[in-house]
């Protein structure tokens, strides 16, 4: 009898697990904890084809069954979102979600509107909206980074400064009145100033123009006489909140922020306050977002704590700032009250789990606008045959959090890969994963900046247990040691910021190569790690920030490594690695593909780069003993560092389909209020 | 009438806050409980300055940071009541206001908390509580007190009034900062080298950063380690870490050729030992921190780091 009854508890309790409901929070499970995409998409089409009466549940299940094919990239996307507006129209926040999501127009219940105003693959993200929300100062790359506008509306953009690719805009902002746009301007000489335009592209003039200092546009104060900048110092590596007149360019410092660079969200609408950013660091949470008068008398803490809390903004009535944080676990925007510069309450959740957005502000009416980067980098693994340079089809190395793995580098037995996770440079998880199997363990790091490990990849040491990777700390490149079994890290190197984070070991494990700029001469070193001498192995004139691409040859002889010469040049060349003078292999420019990023084959015949064909980046071979470039059948928007296997069997890269979208939202905190 | 303009005038000037020294930012960190007025000011200048806040009335804070010093006192070491050696340098006290920990190990969070320490410290001006009260609770200060803090006195306003004037100690305008602000030719041609290698070979920047030069960390230099142990535990005495044994806090460089003897034992009477000193890589010991490597600079590299050091000098201010 009691073994009747407890079989009947297990039926029923699995009968439990398997409502619709279940089904679909095991789904969100799978999807956003573990990234397992393929076992989501399953339980999702379960979930909606049992969920029966329930059509908020259907409607729901199938919207992230489309966001998860989203995510993989797959076409099948399209076809939820249509089945959730043609099928459950009943539910009016999903189909909203759903035209959203596939471009259209979205009106929610609770008046939240939400458009796409811009995407494609020309869509920048680094100027901010005009104060009337209809145009967008933007770097058009179609054009060799020239200063444009964009019409939002009419989808036209128009060139106001043009760029040659040497010499190209940055950040832009419009002025109060609309008439004059202040933005970056970086010369081929790696200097940077602040310039003002008219929007119709006249009467430009250079403010700033300080060698040695870069100033980081960010806002434009209400009354039109103070441009907030955050000032780069090349001298001390420090960082300063400036406000700079449009009139003469005089400058005055609010505050220095040391080595900690602040992302400056704007001024009050009665011009009395800035609001700004700086990062925490890992043994302090001292950062956070801050209140500063302008007149430099007080400052205001108004968020702090162990959360990543950043790109703050204040609302047009002036009397909320929203900000992003992932203080729920996930990214999402964040508001809080503000009255006098000094906040009231606690942070209230605008918009949950939003991705990887930029927060980019509101225009005059309340609109807010946030850009998506749709980075999409991967991990891929394709097939080469080092004597045919035949290649298979590249595949995605796992279907776990697609579009946040990038950086890969294989063990010395070829078993295992090592490579980042994470969309966040302050986050990011070291993944090691069995070639074999596809088993994945994951290493939190203690990474104050995993930038630099995340493209560049980390580097097995020949014990095949531990890993260097490259960090920046107070400005400095930071490279440690971590024991993929404990997890212990140590530093091994470090130096000032201007070495160049792509370094390589030698296959023994102990020499390690890299490279470092000082103002136009760019030096190879060779660093015993044991002894901690050093020796360079070559100097050169580059305006380059350091020897890109660089790869030892797998007998350690050799290294492979480009650079920048005279505009727009960019050569491969390889060199011993005890010295002398190097070989120039390859040579790109405008007409052949510039390459930037570089690996041996196997049998030390040929380096394979990645760089431009047409549209798409192309894995090619460049014979090691000199010859004709030989085109490989791997392309992708772009390819990263590739890596050859040991067995020289697989190419391993990071590649990815980078994509921008901008999106403004009307009645931003009609959602919230509605308390969803 | 015209009383009325001057009145307005003169709050339009405090709200908008003193012109501080060229080189330094317009925002001057203050606690929101103890925000600067004239008054509170006045009194903690009159405090810094009084005799008889030492326990034989032979010493003031003013004895040891003595503004005609650049706000130090020239001795290797501090020397308290009845002549007893202290035992670190005296620090320079300038810029203050912008300091994140205060004494040479950082072992105080505020200037507030800071203050009182020497007044009590038996090695220093050797006070008591109660004769600090007895002090503040006669005569005149009584009133002073009370005008600036409408009660008291209290220990903790004593704190307040000292840590208000400290923070109006500020120091700028030097050929540097006119420099660095555009007049390319406030620094001679052997400080511009020197400020190059400042920034690069010699590796100073690495922690002698912005405007008050220093990074406001603790570093193993190896100077307290030259007799192969630490003769002064420094930062660790706050942390107990074992790496922070020997570690001091980095002072600022600012008027830095009015304040020998250097380091925090004032060991070394002259800035060329000094610079000799990093030359060489520092005192080698297991906490030496990283940055610390032979320079190898050359003899004229070494003038040039002189000219630019001296170039650091400039105008000190307080009481504004």
């Amino acid at each position: 009898m009691k073994r009747i009854a407890l079989y009947l508890m297990i039926v029923l309790a699995a009968a439990a697990a398997e409502t619709p409901q279940e089904l679909y929070q095991k789904a969100l499970v799978k999807e956003r904890s573990e990234g397992k995409l393929d076992e989501a998409i399953q339980l999702y089409r379960r979930a909606a084809d049992s969920a029966g009466k329930d059509r908020a549940l259907a409607a729901k299940a199938l919207l992230q069954l489309g966001d998860c094919y989203e995510k993989l990239g797959s076409t099948e996307a399209r076809r939820q979102y249509d089945r959730v507006i043609r099928d459950y129209a009943d539910q009016k926040d999903a189909v909203a979600a759903a035209r959203a999501r596939i471009g259209g127009t979205g009106t929610q219940e609770t008046g939240t509107v939400l458009r796409k105003v811009w995407g494609g693959d020309n869509a920048d993200l680094r100027g901010r909206p005009s104060p009337d929300g209809r145009f967008l100062p933007f770097v058009d790359w179609t054009s060799g980074g020239s200063l444009a506008v964009r019409d939002l509306s009419a989808a036209e953009n128009r060139v106001l400064a043009p760029g040659n690719g040497s010499t190209f805009a940055g950040a832009a902002i419009f002025s109060p009145g609309g008439k004059q746009i202040a933005y970056n301007w970086y010369d081929d000489k790696g200097g940077q100033s602040l310039r003002l335009i008219g929007t119709d592209g006249a009467r430009m003039r250079v403010l700033m123009n300080d060698v040695g200092k870069a100033p980081n546009v960010y806002a434009w104060s209400p009354d039109g006489k103070q441009i907030a900048v955050n000032l780069f110092d090349y001298g001390d590596k420090t960082n300063l909140i400036g406000l700079v007149s449009p009139q003469d360019g005089s400058l005055r410092r609010l505050k220095s922020t040391g080595w900690r660079s602040p992302e400056i969200g704007g001024f009050s609408p009665d011009g009395r306050y800035l609001v700004y950013s700086v990062p925490n660091t890992l043994q302090t949470a001292d950062g956070g977002i801050f209140v500063i008068a302008t007149d430099g008398s007080r400052e205001t803490p108004v968020v702090q704590g162990k959360s990543i809390d950043s790109s703050p903004v204040w609302t047009p009535d002036g009397r909320t700032i929203v900000f992003s944080s992932d203080r729920s676990g996930a990214k999402g925007l964040w508001s809080i009250q503000i009255t006098d510069g000094i906040p009231k309450g606690s942070p209230e959740l605008v918009r949950g789990d939003m991705g990887e957005f930029v927060n980019m502000g509101f225009s005059r009416d309340g609109s807010y606008f946030y850009g998506m980067q749709n980075r999409q980098t991967d991990t891929y693994v394709a097939g080469l045959d080092q004597e045919t340079l035949h290649t298979t089809p590249p595949k995605r190395l796992t279907d776990r959090f697609v579009g946040s793995n990038s950086g890969i580098g294989w063990s010395p037995d070829g078993k295992w890969v090592a490579f980042l996770r994470g969309a966040d440079r302050r986050s990011m998880t070291l993944v090691i994963r069995s070639v074999e199997t596809g088993e994945e363990r994951t290493l939190p790091t203690k990474l104050e900046d995993a930038y630099a490990a995340g493209r560049f990849g980390p580097n097995w040491f020949p014990d095949g247990r531990s890993l260097l990777v490259a960090d920046v700390i107070k400005n400095r490149r930071v490279f440690r040691r971590i024991d993929i079994e404990t997890g212990q890290e140590r530093v091994v190197f470090e130096g000032p910021y201007e070495i160049w984070p792509l370094v390589r070991l030698s296959p023994d494990g102990k020499a390690l190569y890299y490279s470092i700029h000082e103002k136009i001469l760019l030096h190879l070193m060779k660093r015993n790690l044991e002894t901690g001498q050093e020796a360079e192995l070559y100097s050169m004139e580059s305006p380059g920030a350091g020897f890109f691409g660089l790869s030892v040859s797998p007998d350690g002889s050799r290294l492979a490594f480009m650079a920048n010469v005279e505009t727009p040049h960019r050569v491969l060349m390889t060199l011993s690695t005890e010295g002398g003078t190097p070989r120039e292999l390859y040579r790109g420019d405008y007409e052949n593909p510039l390459p930037f990023t570089g690996a041996w084959t196997k049998d030390s015949r040929n380096v394979l780069i990645g760089a431009k064909d047409g549209s798409l980046t192309r894995l090619w071979a460049i014979p090691a003993e000199g010859g004709a470039r030989r085109k490989l059948d791997v392309t992708m928007e772009t390819i990263l560092q590739p890596a050859v296997s040991p067995d020289g069997r697989s190419v391993a890269f990071t590649g990815g389909h980078p994509k921008n979208e901008l999106w403004v939202i009307h009645n931003l905190f009609a959602e919230a209020r509605a308390g969803r | 009438m015209r009383f009325a303009g001057w009145l307005l005038f003169a709050v339009a000037l405090h709200a908008a806050g003193p012109r501080l020294p060229l080189g330094l930012d317009l925002y001057r960190p203050v606690p929101e409980d103890n925000r600067l007025t004239p008054a509170k000011i006045a009194l903690g200048r009159r405090l810094f300055h009084d005799r008889r806040l030492s326990r034989d009335g032979s010493l003031s804070c003013a004895s040891c940071h003595d503004p005609r010093q650049a706000f130090t006192d020239g001795r290797t070491v501090a020397q308290g009541v009845n002549a007893v050696r202290g035992e670190r340098n005296v620090p320079i006290i300038v810029n203050r206001a912008w300091g994140a920990s205060f004494f040479l190990d950082g072992r105080a969070a505020t200037l507030e908390q800071q203050a009182l320490q020497p007044i009590l410290n038996p090695k220093e001006l050797a006070m008591t509580p109660e004769a600090v009260l007895a002090l503040v609770r006669s005569g005149r200060y009584r009133a002073q007190f009370r005008g600036a803090f409408g009660s008291g006195p209290t220990m903790e306003q004593v704190a307040s009034a000292l840590a208000s004037y400290v923070r109006t100690i500020v120091a700028g305008g030097s050929p540097y900062d006119r420099y660095l602000s555009g007049d390319r030719s406030a620094l001679s041609e052997t400080a511009q080298r020197g400020l190059a290698l400042f920034r690069g070979k010699a590796g100073c920047s690495e922690c002698h950063i912005g405007p008050n030069l220093t990074d406001e960390q603790f570093h193993n230099t190896g100077v307290a380690w030259r007799t192969g142990s630490p003769a002064d535990e420094g930062r660790a005495r706050v942390t107990g870490a074992a790496e922070d044994r020997g570690a001091f806090k980095t002072p600022t460089l600012r008027e830095i050729t009015r304040t020998a003897p250097y380091m925090h034992d004032g060991s070394f009477p002259t800035l060329d030992r000094v610079i000799e000193y990093y030359n060489a890589g520092g005192q080698k010991n297991p906490g030496l921190d990283s940055r610390l490597r032979p320079l190898h600079l050359s003899p004229a590299g070494k003038q040039d780091l002189a000219a630019f050091l001296a170039s650091l000098a400039g105008r000190i201010r307080d009481g504004h």
